[in-house]
């Protein structure tokens, strides 16, 4: 199966050289939904021309549910995003173990590629059905224009659906290393027509319970905005200082929010039940009792640790702190063995800092 | 055709979506870590751990929480399980779907099959000092209705008194799985056996959990008749007499997708095929059964499942297909038969709870 990755790879590199001159240049996000934002007289398929669409590219992953990818992928194991911010590629594949036959590991790949302007895309996707796609048939009836094609690659069958829906082109990939046969076309061209779908689909409502965060915000732009802007994820260390974002959703009826405080709470308590100083051998540390402290997002705790170890100090200051449906923990290692005012003053002052550098804060 | 779905009652896993391929995408019923002391009335633990000291919750970790009520002699532990892997690793089950709870409980049900050799266990905070340790040997798991969307249990039996002094029942919620640990070290008068009271809190808990964040309003619907929902239970499906008859001597491990090792000796893997270019899981079981035969050139096995072959290679396999389930029986010590043992598995995978 890696072999069968690594052809994809290549593939995808393909695709994107085949692109004339490369992609436009990014166009800025507008606050409209991804998916589905069409008017309510428009439709993607039939619409030759017109304004772009799409401010800003759909996840592949979004286009086929989990239900349609297991239909065409036996024993789906998930699916994976990739590839660059105007070229995104999910792919869903099966166990990647020993011992089933090759012939029935499959991949579905789907592959969006957005541009500013439809008139930019029409070139994308001419270039890529005159220089990509061999074999070519017209797919009629599919969005603006599309075309399916057949490939072999060494010992790989695949097949698939290009399209251009507005100012997006959309490839659909579907390979296995086995025979082609008439199945795996069907499916591809099924694949395709799930997500124009899709893309034709009204955007779901944002759920009022959700709370003010859709998802974590990346931590280390919450120290520091200017540094380290590849760096993703909900946790992020800078010299003395750790930024831990946990995201809370809604459970149920429970909104986001008060699932947050109750997650909250429980920190805290947590936290109240390792006060104490340890009885271990060679060393000394001291848990400090927790302590609420105002003027810092909804709520906020802290708890302070000091002392030494045979590793040396562990001397710090941690702060959590509750914003909407998001808490956060802003840690701060301290020198010597006691936490200083000084110490108290900075983890506070870090903590309303990363709580301003929220999204919309 | 019902040979399937013989005891879809007791472990209630013919409702629920058996792997992610069977499964259509979901938000995980539990998003965040809850208070599992609140789960809990107090008359409901006080009917396990009666004038219990008020408990305090724990949350150590995102991998483990939970929350004990004790006295001397007496406890009663509710706590949420890490999923476990093969690997030893194990996973918070919060951004997980129920499909894949179910999967890892049913990896716990099946490290559960064959009583486990010496235990040894103490817990300070109800006087079971590390001077006062007991030995203990576990029960093989048993099949619980009624709590949560599956349940089982099994207990530790005292090497001392030759009595059941502590039980665990294992359940699941949506995307969580819980156990609760009940601990009666002396014998009392107290009314019900230990597992009664066990069985009592988890149902309980599992209730209140499913106030805080409802089921969904449609549960899945039911599989076709003749499809497993999960794969059998590879750990249990032999008899200890089958398993000497085949030589195999060893203690199983449990391995993904309810597989089975016994070290040295024989392996036992299994594939559950959902619906998919073939058509519905069967159809897409016996395409893929004959791509693996024609690949293999093996040769047709007689009396294991609905069709089976014997590998031609130098590996000693033999593969067997049961409607949407494919087996691989491995023999590996040469004094093992991979033919007869994949004909016992077959037979007793038909009449399994998959």
């Amino acid at each position: 199966m890696a072999d069968l990755t690594r052809l994809l790879l290549g593939m995808t590199l393909l695709v994107a050289a085949c692109a004339p001159g490369g992609l436009p240049a990014r166009q800025t996000p507008a606050p409209t939904p991804v998916i589905g934002q069409t008017p309510a007289s428009s439709s993607v398929t039939g619409q030759a021309s017109g304004p772009a669409r799409f401010a800003r590219p759909p996840s592949p992953c979004a286009l086929i549910t989990a239900e349609q990818a297991a239909g065409l992928v036996p024993l789906l194991v998930g699916h994976q995003e990739g590839g660059e911010e105007q070229a995104r590629v999910c792919t869903w594949t099966g166990p990647d173990g020993p011992y089933l036959p090759d012939s029935s590991r499959y991949e579905l790949r789907v592959q969006v590629r957005h541009s500013p302007q439809v008139a930019d895309a029409e070139n994308v996707f001419k270039s890529w059905s005159d220089t990509f796609a061999t074999s070519p048939r017209d797919v009629p009836g599919l969005a603006d224009a599309a075309t399916a094609f057949d490939r072999r690659v060494d010992d790989a069958a695949e097949t698939g659906v290009g399209y251009r829906a507005s100012n997006l082109v959309v490839i659909i990939d579907y390979i296995r290393r086995g025979p082609l046969d008439q199945r795996m076309r069907d499916n591809a061209v099924k694949a395709a027509r799930w997500t124009v779908a899709r893309l034709d689909a009204p955007e779901p409502q944002p759920d009022p319970n959700a709370g003010r965060f859709a998802g974590p915000p990346d931590a280390c732009p919450l120290l520091d905005p200017s540094d380290r802007p590849g760096q993703a994820g909900p946790e992020c260390t800078s010299d003395d200082v750790t930024v831990r974002v946990r995201h809370v959703p809604a459970r149920g009826t429970t909104p986001g929010p008060t699932a947050a405080k109750e997650l909250f709470e429980l920190l805290a308590a947590q936290a109240a039940g390792g006060v104490g100083t340890s009885d271990e051998p060679r060393t000394d540390v001291t848990v400090s009792p927790v302590k609420r402290v105002g003027a810092v997002g909804e709520a906020a705790f802290t708890q302070e640790e000091s002392g030494y170890t045979i590793f040396g100090s562990p001397t710090r200051i941690t702060l959590w702190t509750r914003v909407s449906n998001l808490v956060v923990e802003v840690e701060v290692a301290g020198e010597g063995r006691k936490v200083t005012p000084e110490l108290r003053r900075r983890a506070v002052t870090i903590a309303q800092q990363v709580v301003r550098r929220l999204p919309g804060g | 055709m019902w040979r399937y779905l013989i005891t879809c009652g007791v472990l209630l896993a013919c409702c629920l979506p058996a792997t992610p391929a069977m499964a259509a995408a979901e938000d995980p019923r539990f998003p965040s870590p809850v208070d599992l002391c609140t789960l809990l009335t107090e008359d409901a633990a006080g009917k396990v751990v009666p004038q219990a000291r008020r408990p305090k919750g724990e949350y150590a970790g995102l991998e483990s929480m939970g929350c004990r009520w004790v006295r001397k002699g007496v406890a009663l532990g509710l706590s949420v399980r890490a999923y476990p892997h093969e690997s030893g690793m194990a996973e918070e089950p919060w951004t997980h779907t129920a499909a894949e709870a179910h999967l890892a409980f049913r990896y716990l049900l099946n490290g559960r099959q064959r009583p486990s050799r010496l235990i040894i266990w103490s817990a300070n905070d109800i006087g079971v000092d590390f001077e006062h340790r007991r030995s203990a040997t576990s029960t093989t798991a048993r099949p619980l209705a009624g709590i949560g969307e599956e349940a089982f249990a099994y207990s530790y039996l005292d090497k001392a008194t030759r009595r059941e002094n502590r039980v665990f029942v294992v359940f699941r919620v949506g995307n969580l799985i819980l156990e609760v640990d009940h601990v009666a070290v002396e014998n009392s008068s107290r009314a019900g056996t230990l597992l009664d009271r066990a069985a009592g809190a988890a149902k309980a808990a599992a209730k209140t959990l499913d106030r805080l964040s409802p089921p969904p309003q449609s549960p899945p619907a039911d599989p076709p008749e003749g499809t497993f929902t999960s794969p059998p239970l590879g750990c249990g499906l032999l008899t200890k007499a089958q398993l000497g008859d085949l030589g195999v001597t060893r203690d199983p491990w449990p391995r993904e997708n309810c597989g089975c090792d016994w070290p040295d000796q024989l392996e036992v893997r299994f594939w559950l095929f959902g619906p998919g270019p073939a058509g519905d899981g069967p159809a897409q079981a016996a395409e893929v059964f004959a791509a693996w035969r024609t690949e293999s050139g093996g040769q047709p096995l007689a009396g294991s499942g609905d069709e089976a072959f014997t590998s031609a290679g130098e590996e000693r396999v033999a593969i067997f297909r049961l409607g949407n389930v494919i087996g691989r029986v491995a023999a590996v010590s040469s004094s093992v038969d991979e033919a007869a043992a994949a004909r016992m598995i077959a037979v007793a995978a038909e009449r399994s709870d998959g």
